[in-house]
């Protein structure tokens, strides 16, 4: 196995993602916002972390950094919806930031850059049992297409 | 709702055919429009809004630098063809607004957004399925690749 290939599985959220999901089920979903809010954030970026190291040893893709290994989130937000997931990336792409970023709940997100740049502008958000679930779901989902990219 | 009809005036039914709706036989070729001056895209709005009412309610009301950013990742004419067959398709999911998404890093058009108000989450993802599905299967694999679907509802609740 190439370095490249071992780098890829050791990050594969595949086992964490189960975790999760067996944890959050176990309880019924009925979790603490601050529970519910690293929950959401630690799917999203365990996605992204697997997606980047995919691009970066299987595509050869460089992006920022002296490594050029930092990839942007739209990078990513853009290949997942190449592959369809439309809705599963842009609901947990804005859900991690409102838990990441934002102080109120139920909240207006506003996505950063430029007003007239940004990835759907304003969304009402709301972090409760039922985003965790579509949370969970939605990473299932990308997990599931990140798994089949060869 | 306003049916698909190409300029000869037949019925459409699939997205390889309604992608010729806004064909305009005056400009034959179907070039990308890097650049575009304000004259220009006033034309664009004014090609679209004698086309079809309702598409020109979407793009006809976009001011110049998201026509520019749209003109960048795909033909206004694509573009314009796909969201008739959305809007006549799924009439519930309201009047859509689009929106151009720029990548931080380069200052590039990454996609285009098209926010519905309407569409619960189950909608939502069957939507995307169903309009890609049948994007690719019209050969339109970049045009799948390049445009988003929101549905707000969806994202909410």
């Amino acid at each position: 196995m190439s370095s490249g290939s071992k780098r890829i599985t050791q990050m594969d959220p595949s086992r964490f993602i189960l975790c999760l999901k067996e944890f959050t089920e176990s309880k019924h979903y009925d979790l603490d916002e601050v529970l519910i809010r690293r929950i959401i954030s630690s799917l999203y970026f365990s996605l992204f972390n697997f997606w980047a190291n995919k691009k970066y040893f299987l595509e050869n893709r460089r992006s920022r950094g002296p490594n050029q290994d930092c990839f942007s989130f739209i990078e990513f937000v853009k290949d997942m919806i190449a592959e369809d997931l439309d809705a599963e990336i842009k609901f947990l792409h804005t859900y991690r930031i409102a838990s990441d970023h934002y102080a109120l709940n139920p909240t207006v997100v506003k996505h950063e850059g430029r007003a007239e740049d940004v990835f759907g502008r304003r969304e009402d958000v709301e972090i409760n049992k039922r985003s965790l679930k579509k949370a969970i779901n939605s990473a299932e989902a990308i997990l599931n297409v990140l798994l089949k990219e060869k | 709702m306003y049916p698909l009809t190409n300029f000869t005036g037949q019925s459409t039914d699939s997205l390889s055919q309604s992608r010729y709706v806004m064909y305009n036989p005056s400009t034959p070729s179907q070039t990308r429009l890097t650049v575009i001056t304000t004259g220009e895209s006033v034309k664009i709005r004014e090609k679209i809004s004698t086309n079809t009412v309702n598409v020109h309610g979407v793009i006809g009301t976009l001011d110049k630098k998201t026509i520019e950013g749209v003109a960048l990742l795909t033909t206004i004419s694509e573009l314009s063809s796909l969201l008739t067959r959305i809007i006549n398709k799924y009439p519930e999911l309201g009047h859509p607004t689009l929106n151009v998404v720029y990548n931080p890093d380069t200052s590039e058009p990454a996609f285009i957004e098209i926010i519905f108000p309407d569409g619960d989450w189950e909608k939502w993802r069957r939507v995307v399925k169903e309009v890609k599905g049948e994007l690719r299967k019209a050969g339109l694999e970049d045009l799948a690749a390049k445009v988003a679907i929101t549905c707000l509802r969806g994202l909410r609740e």
